[in-house]
């Protein structure tokens, strides 16, 4: 499997014919995402196109994030034999019923546009009853923000605000592995969810959620929102412990309720527990999970890094990066996203949660390689 | 701003004062700084970045910004126009920016994470302190509830063994409830221990106490249990202390009990040691308890988590294994310490050592009382001990080794009849002596002398020696027995008043059977609630009153307020299952003259009664 990671000014270096382009773009940039895709398109006429809208761009060089001012449009071309994938487009409400059983055996790319209710719902329903797996992804934007526009899926030439996209490969010849990471430890004590609706939570421990979580943790400000630092830790499962339940982000307070509103769905009689940032020689270490893929041949890495990281790291986020390519040695590219598709442990089913480095690992199968 | 070839030489040599770079390094260095200056280049910022974060080294980062700060004052110095000069300050803004101002931002933000989760720790350890206190109001009110309830359950069982009223199989289930009772009774008691134990509510009360009468008492606990195991052997080595300890008699006993226990409980086989050794330190005493057994023992392993709560690691014997735990949180509490020894197959030996700092030396009032001792086989130099005590404090001593001389000594000493006779002898030897009793007995002159079997390790039905040992009487109980005896009849002739407070109809029953078995001529006034039992007070005399403390309506306490308005008030003693430490406290600040606990310990209110008719009588 060939593969080159070029931002729009590098197009040129372009040196084999791929069969298929990811390529993602900071939301005000969509016209020069067209541009860059119109121009690839002409030159690749069979390649398959697919884009995904992004707070912004990461990828394994300097500066590895790309800030505002000098955001670039950033592309992974792959050669991939055109037979051992194929991509589908749902609308959440469609996916479940549309999708059919399939003979082979595949993982999974997931972009969607924004979060759905029933998102949770759909990553388990395709890893246990349609048997794909693993699937990896991310949460391009949100339905709607003062400041982010909403997330876009591209195919075909085309944009999508509604939809989720599925890029599926065969797991014959190719092999998607990969693993989710944070910076966050559990703390305190278990505590219930005794009303909630889809993503807004309304009470713990019988007793407004906003209370409760100003208790804990000081007053909730905007600030502290946008900064994502009091992500909760949601357990459903009770046999997990807590440190392997996904994180899930604050996205919006309502004083007059009490409620908050996160950005996944919560359930009642579900256990939390607020977490807390880990310190640095913690976090290097749990960077260092990482370095299993390092220097695996024909292989890229895509990498959704949650805004949380971005809002918490700063611009020390490069820092990691940089430690990050050290220990993978692969090429990689990514993005910043509103919720993360992986596994929290390699070997569970994929949940999606927030404020996680997720990275997905595609490499040729060596066996192929040798046939 | 280009770096030419002067500038990058001059560039070196202020680099170089901090650093030592090898030659290859430094070019790529300088190629990167000036791609950094002319094209904005950012590698060399970002690369400079990660090995200052990398290395965390704070005289690296010193020296650092030392480095750059004198190599953009040379460029800046250097630059030939204006424009130049403006590039380089623009470079280096962005430079330290990116270096130092960003890192600083960061740490800030480290340091705010820092607050929140100080925060969440502290309403952490809040919550935890209102879980505990509210864990230990609901356990103590559960074990209020389950000591109330044996209480009643114990003390009808212990009526219906006494009455003999069962025969057969009957009589076992009854024994099997009885043993279950107990059990129950001492769980309870370990939970309540441990409770106590985890919120400092445990009540050191020290007194004045005899060792080796302790440690008899510790001895009477497990002797039914010994029974059981017959091929066991407790062999004791106790010298005698001729002065008494000040110290927590109730929990030095409640460790070595516990110690003893074990012993008999993990020994099938063998013998159980008890050894005392003192050493006089200062004004008082160190004094070393030990129990050896040549049980199953403990691996390595095991000891290391002996004393750690529900570490019972041989499950097939009884028990939570709360007991090592709490023996062990006991012995920290009264300033000692508990050790063990142990191979596993051969036997463990546990050691506690205690220091008592003060001693009282008191008499033994046996001044020109005469004892005689029967002693048919061998007896340990302990025993030798007790007998030069006894001498010492002006007894006359008699010891017989041959049963003739002895029943001579006895048929025919005419004015020299002995106060205590005391017989040590193999099983015949004692149902002979027991009979040899009766007939002494109807003798005028042998009506005031005390028999003690002593050394009786199996059970055997002696209906005329006056008390029984398991091993010895302890010389600090002869005055005792001595005065049991001679008041007697005093007793019998004193009638006394007890006004009972409870509001469960059980325990005010059980309460009057134990009460009347042994004061059978006392009188005992029920009242089921607190206004009954002021009602009752004020229209009649009572000599001692017990008030249950949990009443609904008026509680034992507001009982009390209302007794202490009326003139002239007995001793008001409480009677609740809430043993914490701040309940025993609150009872001595109402001014109750001493508590009694549930389930009812019939010895301590026979010694409470027995001391209100002394009074009385006196």
């Amino acid at each position: 499997m060939r593969q080159i990671i070029v931002t729009c000014k590098e197009m040129t270096e372009i040196d084999f014919i791929p069969t298929v382009i990811i390529g993602f773009y900071q939301s005000s940039m969509q016209l020069s995402f067209s541009r860059d895709c119109t121009v690839l398109k002409d030159r690749f006429p069979d390649v398959d196109i697919i884009g995904c809208s992004s707070e912004s761009n990461i990828y394994d060089s300097i500066p590895h994030v790309f800030l505002k001012d000098n955001d670039l449009c950033v592309f992974v071309c792959l050669d991939i034999k055109k037979e051992s994938y194929r991509i589908e487009l749902h609308t959440p409400k469609s996916i479940v019923k549309k999708r059919e059983t399939q003979d082979a055996a595949y993982s999974a790319l997931i972009f969607c546009s924004h979060y759905f209710t029933n998102l949770e719902e759909v990553i388990r329903d395709i890893q246990q009853e349609k048997n794909i797996q693993p699937i990896f992804g991310a949460i391009a934007g949100v339905t709607a923000s003062s400041k982010i526009q909403k997330g876009m899926i591209f195919w075909n030439g085309k944009y999508y605000n509604e939809h989720m996209l599925l890029w599926l490969v065969d797991q014959k010849n190719y092999l998607l592995e990969g693993k989710s990471i944070h910076h966050f430890q559990p703390v305190g004590f278990d505590m219930e969810v005794t009303k909630a609706r889809e993503n807004i939570l309304y009470e713990i421990e019988n007793r407004p959620a906003l209370e409760i979580m100003e208790e804990l943790v000081g007053h909730i400000t905007k600030d502290t929102i946008e900064s994502f630092e009091h992500p909760f830790f949601l357990r459903e499962n009770s046999k997990l412990p807590f440190s392997d339940s996904p994180l899930c982000s604050i996205r919006s307070i309502d004083k007059k309720k009490g409620s908050i509103s996160l950005y996944r769905s919560v359930n009642e009689h579900t256990k939390l527990k607020t977490g807390v940032s880990l310190g640095r020689e913690e976090q290097e270490k749990q960077l260092q999970e990482f370095s299993v893929f390092k220097n695996k041949k024909n292989a890229v890495a895509f990498l959704f890094n949650c805004v949380g990281i971005k809002a918490n790291l700063g611009l020390m986020e490069f820092v990691y990066l940089m430690d990050l390519k050290k220990k993978l040695h692969l090429p990689f590219i990514g993005f910043h996203s509103f919720g993360e598709i992986g596994p929290v442990n390699a070997d569970d089913y994929s949940v999606l949660h927030n404020q996680t480095m997720s990275i997905a690992v595609l490499s040729e199968r060596e066996d192929k390689e040798c046939n | 701003m280009q770096l030419n070839t002067y500038r990058r030489t001059q560039v070196r040599q202020i680099i170089g004062k901090g650093f030592k770079i090898p030659q290859r390094v430094f070019d790529t260095l300088l190629d990167e700084f000036n791609a950094f200056l002319v094209e904005d280049d950012r590698t060399f910022l970002y690369n400079v970045h990660y090995i200052l974060y990398q290395k965390k080294n704070m005289e690296m980062t010193r020296k650092t910004l030392q480095s750059i700060v004198d190599t953009f004052v040379f460029l800046y110095e250097d630059a030939s126009k204006e424009e130049e000069r403006q590039k380089v300050k623009k470079q280096f803004d962005l430079l330290f920016d990116m270096l130092f101002i960003q890192r600083c931002f960061y740490s800030k933000k480290i340091e705010e994470r820092a607050k929140t989760a100080q925060k969440i720790l502290l309403h952490t350890t809040e919550r935890l302190s209102e879980t505990i206190e509210t864990q230990e109001l609901m356990i103590a009110n559960i074990s209020h509830e389950m000591r109330t309830s044996l209480n009643a359950i114990y003390g009808y069982l212990r009526i219906i063994d006494e009455n003999n009223t069962l025969s057969g199989e009957e009589h076992q289930f009854l024994q099997k409830a009885n043993s279950a009772t107990l059990a129950l009774k001492s769980l309870v008691n370990d939970i309540l221990n441990v409770t106590k134990l985890n919120s400092g509510q445990l009540e050191i009360q020290k007194e004045y106490f005899w060792i080796d009468e302790m440690l008899m008492q510790c001895i009477d606990h497990i002797a039914l249990e010994m029974k059981k195991k017959k091929k066991i052997t407790l062999l004791t080595d106790i010298p005698f202390l001729p002065v008494q300890v000040y110290g927590d008699k109730a929990h030095i006993m409640e460790i070595l009990v516990n110690l003893l226990s074990n012993a008999v409980k993990y020994t099938d086989e063998g013998t159980i040691r008890l050894e005392v050794i003192f050493k006089k330190q200062g004004k008082g005493y160190d004094v070393g308890f030990s129990v050896e057994d040549t049980g199953i023992g403990m691996t390595p392993e095991q000891i290391k988590t002996v004393f750690s709560p529900y570490s019972r690691f041989r499950t097939e014997r009884q028990g939570l294994g709360l007991g090592l735990h709490i023996a062990n949180e006991l012995a920290k509490k009264l300033a000692g310490k508990l050790c063990v020894e142990s191979t596993f197959g051969k036997g463990s030996r546990f050691e506690l050592d205690i220091a008592f700092n003060e001693i009282k030396s008191s008499i033994v009032q046996v001044k020109d009382k005469h004892f005689c001792f029967f002693i048919d086989k061998l007896i340990h130099l302990s025993y030798r001990s007790r007998l030069e005590f006894l001498e010492k404090n002006g007894a006359k001593v008699y010891v017989f080794e041959k049963e003739t001389e002895f029943i001579n000594f006895l048929l025919t000493s005419g004015k020299t009849i002995p106060d205590m006779v005391f017989v040590t002898t193999g099983e015949e030897g004692y149902a002979k002596f027991d009979a040899l009793i009766y007939y002494l007995r109807t003798l005028p002159i042998y009506k005031k002398t005390v028999f003690i079997a002593e050394n009786i390790q199996q059970h055997l039905s002696l209906n005329f020696f006056d008390e029984v040992y398991e091993y010895y009487a302890p010389v600090t109980v002869y005055n005792k027995l001595l005065t049991v005896v001679n008041d007697e009849n005093k007793n019998e002739e004193q009638n006394i008043s007890l006004l009972v407070i409870d509001d469960t109809e059980m325990n005010l029953e059980i309460f009057k059977l134990f009460a009347l078995k042994r004061f059978p001529n006392i009188r005992i006034d029920l009242a089921g609630g607190g206004y009954e039992g002021i009602g009752m007070f004020k229209i009649k005399k009572y000599d001692l009153v017990f008030l249950d403390l949990k009443m609904p309506g008026l509680n034992g306490f507001d009982v009390l307020m209302k007794l202490k308005k009326l003139d002239d008030i007995p001793p008001v003693y409480a009677f609740s299952a809430d043993i914490y430490k701040s309940n025993i406290e609150k009872i001595e600040e109402y001014g109750f003259a001493g508590m009694i606990e549930k389930p009812l310990q019939p010895e301590k209110l026979f010694k409470i009664i027995e001391e209100v008719i002394n009074a009385k009588n006196t």
